[in-house]
């Protein structure tokens, strides 16, 4: 009984003192941007000396010589559980170099590892399990870094896999990623595609006395293109920026209805003009909606501070250049055609007919929530 | 024209990056080597590690084969938490835990289970879920009175001195009411009644040197910091002497004696003190004030040591403790603010003496007296004596 009070009350004075370091955690290091990957991998000596044991001849010191004689063991111990891979691809390391080095709460074996895998992968997935059989507190501390930056990240028992996008980080990659996105958005959403060419098939056309008459020239009709792509840009800027900063916030069904609405009525207003607006009115009008429908895109990725302010940039200039490009593609197809009875009755009112058809069967299913076609 | 600038503003993007980074990184990511010689020694494993190596291994291959086994997982564990406690190295309790795991999210594992679990909870200042897992044991084993004294320590360290004194209470009748008094003492000290705390703990003295040698020691300390906080500093040199002279590297000790020191103005001292401890976050945090108080060559070094443990643990993901990183902003950043904000934190959570003077202290510097107040009015509450305390409330009143 004494001796558990003693033990006792040698704990309750140094019950708050002790704090002395941090718990046990090992830095991955991976380096990218060179012809191959390569890691370097820090695990303290008081860690390996209890998975694999160092201390060869029990006198309670590790040295240089005892823990060379461990090295495969180290090396395949600690392999065991990591698994990295790039790009989907599974990167087997090998151990390059066994060093030594000092953190604060003492001596580490340095394991430098050559992976073998591309050092320009875009995505890594980093699979890690050391020690958390042995100590649930123990943390994976990853260093991702190539020529011009770096990252770091926390591995624990509760989330053991991390992913690294290499790209991220670097606002110029960022840029382009997201300018690129921006294009795709507008070749695979195909609803900005078919409400971008709804608006677009009565421009090379002027309508006079109730009849539809090819423009005269093509610069003035180019002039008007633009105007309607610039409007719709505009609007969808305005809103865009509006939702992923936070300040308006939309049901995502309700923003697809309307979209669908938008395409319904510029189609229906092809076939029979009754809006009392010319068409870039039109566009920026139903611009303001096609915003929030871009902007979801955005705002599942959470983004934050520059990097949200240069990602915006980036899928606004993007959307535009996915536009431009439809307009130098078929506007002057278009504008070729549009004197013949093919482009005033197949392709404005059929083309209109067949956008009319599809929007009101995607109003439908976005409204009452039934897949018909599923797109 | 147009080139030159975009490539000059993705130098300065890259750079702020690459500064951002390496401003946390690189205390953690050092230069590794290849050591000059086989004889080199790397690392020293604690004294307990080594004398009891052949036990732990027994249990760890018992442990694989049988994980829930509870009699050995306490046996190991405890072994765990014991080298934590005296290296002061927390992977020891992070080990423990993990032989605790079976249990550990268990209403009622094993009493002696529950036990170690609490002081894991304990170590890591998680007070409440540890008041709980005691107060389980308790009411399964009203008796135990390691467990009261435990429980009694966490209540005082967050400042319920009432509770501490209840959970205390039943330790009175028993047959060896030693245990009464250390579970007493401590809170008397800080209940008004400082001399009465005092002479009871020295009265103890010559019954613990023969009967319980290590409790000199830790009353010792506690008797250095009654006659401290009651003004007597010719008696807290004596009691802090007699305390070094029987243990020169108990790291609690080493802490109270170099803030006792620096409050004398004695920084040089303490930095000869101290300067083989210095692995001790908190022995570094008292090396680093001393040398900068005295203009040692020492003090950028430590300074900038001690940032970087803190920027390790934050690394991880951890918050370093409080109590530190308060007096490391005030007395090394001199950001009063920052400080105030630190030790207000940590006063939620703890509130020893230490605990509450770096609140006073901050908000005196930060000529906050609104943030005090509520220290103050907990001091007074209690009638806690506290000297330099006082001096810091008569200037935060009349700010």
């Amino acid at each position: 009984m004494l001796q558990r009070i003693i033990f006792g009350f040698l704990l309750l004075v140094t019950a708050s003192a002790a704090n002395a370091h941090k718990p046990s955690d090992s830095y991955l290091t991976i380096t990218g941007g060179e012809p191959q990957l390569r890691a370097q991998w820090d695990i303290a000596l008081k860690d390996l000396e209890m998975l694999v044991g160092l201390d060869a001849n029990h006198n309670g010191e590790i040295t240089w010589g005892e823990l060379k004689s461990r090295r495969s063991d180290v090396t395949q111990h600690a392999l065991a559980y990591l698994k990295i891979s790039a790009d989907g691809q599974s990167c087997p390391a090998s151990l390059n170099e066994l060093l030594v080095d000092q953190h604060s709460d003492g001596a580490y074996a340095v394991l430098d590892l050559a992976l073998d895998c591309p050092g320009d992968a875009g995505k890594l997935v980093i699979k890690y399990s050391l020690l958390f059989d042995r100590d649930p507190t123990h943390r994976g501390l990853v260093l991702y870094r190539d020529a011009g930056k770096s990252s770091t990240h926390i591995i624990k028992p509760d989330d053991r896999e991390l992913t690294i996008y290499t790209n991220e980080g670097s606002l110029w990659a960022t840029l382009k990623d997201f300018v690129i996105d921006g294009v795709w958005h507008i070749w695979n959403g195909f609803d900005h595609l078919l409400f971008l060419l709804t608006l677009m098939l009565p421009a090379v056309l002027l309508r006079r006395n109730g009849r539809w008459q090819p423009v005269p020239r093509f610069r003035p009709a180019l002039i008007d293109i633009f105007k309607i792509v610039t409007a719709f840009t505009i609007a969808h800027s305005i809103t865009l920026w509006l939702a992923v900063l936070g300040f308006i916030a939309l049901p995502t069904r309700l923003v697809e209805s309307l979209i669908a609405v938008s395409i319904l009525v510029t189609a229906l207003n092809n076939l029979r003009p009754v809006l009392p607006l010319s068409l870039w009115m039109v566009a920026f009008a139903f611009g303001l909606i096609h915003g929030f429908g871009f902007a979801s895109v955005l705002m599942d990725l959470g983004l934050t501070g520059s990097a949200l302010a240069v990602s915006l940039f980036g899928f606004n200039v993007g959307v535009e250049l996915g536009q431009m490009a439809v307009v130098a593609l078929l506007f002057p197809m278009a504008y070729m055609l549009r004197d013949t009875p093919f482009y005033r009755w197949v392709i404005l009112r059929g083309g209109s007919l067949v956008a009319a058809v599809l929007a009101a069967l995607w109003l439908y299913e976005r409204a009452f929530n039934h897949v018909i076609i599923g797109f | 024209m147009g080139g030159h600038r975009r490539k000059s503003l993705q130098v300065v993007i890259k750079l702020f990056f690459v500064m951002l980074s390496l401003g946390i990184s690189l205390a953690a990511f050092a230069e590794p080597y290849i050591p000059a010689s086989d004889d080199d020694v790397l690392e020293t494993l604690p004294r307990g590690l080594v004398a009891d190596q052949s036990i732990v291994t027994a249990l760890r291959q018992r442990l694989d084969e049988q994980p829930k086994d509870a009699a050995s997982a306490a046996i190991l564990a405890k072994q765990y938490l014991q080298l934590g406690n005296s290296t002061g190295d927390p992977r020891y309790w992070g080990y423990a835990q993990s032989v605790l795991q079976p249990w550990w999210e268990l209403k009622k594992p094993p009493t002696n289970i529950l036990y170690l679990r609490a002081k894991l909870h304990e170590k890591r200042h998680a007070y409440d879920p540890a008041v709980a897992d005691y107060q389980t044991l308790l009411s399964a084993q009203p008796g135990n009175a390691q467990a009261r004294l435990d429980l009694s320590n966490v209540y005082r360290v967050q400042g319920h001195y009432e509770k501490a004194q209840q959970a205390c209470a039943p330790l009175a009748n028993s047959a060896a009411d030693k245990n009464f008094q250390i579970c007493r003492d401590p809170l008397l000290a800080l209940t008004g009644k400082a001399d009465q705390a005092y002479d009871s703990l020295r009265n103890m003295l010559p019954w613990a040197r023969s009967h319980a040698p290590a409790l000199v020691v830790s009353n010792r300390i506690l008797m250095a910091e009654i006659a401290t906080a009651l003004g007597d500093t010719d008696l807290a040199r004596w009691d802090y002497f007699a305390g070094m002279v029987l243990v020169p590297d108990d790291l609690y000790l080493l802490r109270a004696y170099a803030d006792f020191m620096l409050d004398q103005g004695e920084a040089e001292q303490v930095l000869s003190v101290l300067k083989d401890h210095t692995q001790d976050n908190g022995i570094l945090l008292r090396a680093a004030i001393a040398a900068d108080i005295a203009g040692d060559k020492r003090a950028a070094q430590y300074k900038q040591e001690l940032q970087s443990r803190f920027d390790e643990i934050r690394l991880r993901g951890d918050t370093p403790h409080g109590r530190y990183e308060a007096r490391f902003e005030l007395e090394l950043k001199h950001n009063p603010e920052k400080a105030l904000q630190l030790a207000r934190a940590n006063w939620a959570l703890q509130k020893e003496p230490r605990d509450t003077r770096n609140l006073l202290e901050a908000a005196l510097a930060a000529k906050d007296p609104d943030a005090a107040a509520p220290a103050i009015e907990f001091l007074r509450q209690n009638q806690t004596q506290d000297v330099a305390m006082q001096r810091l409330i008569e200037q935060i009143e009349a700010l």
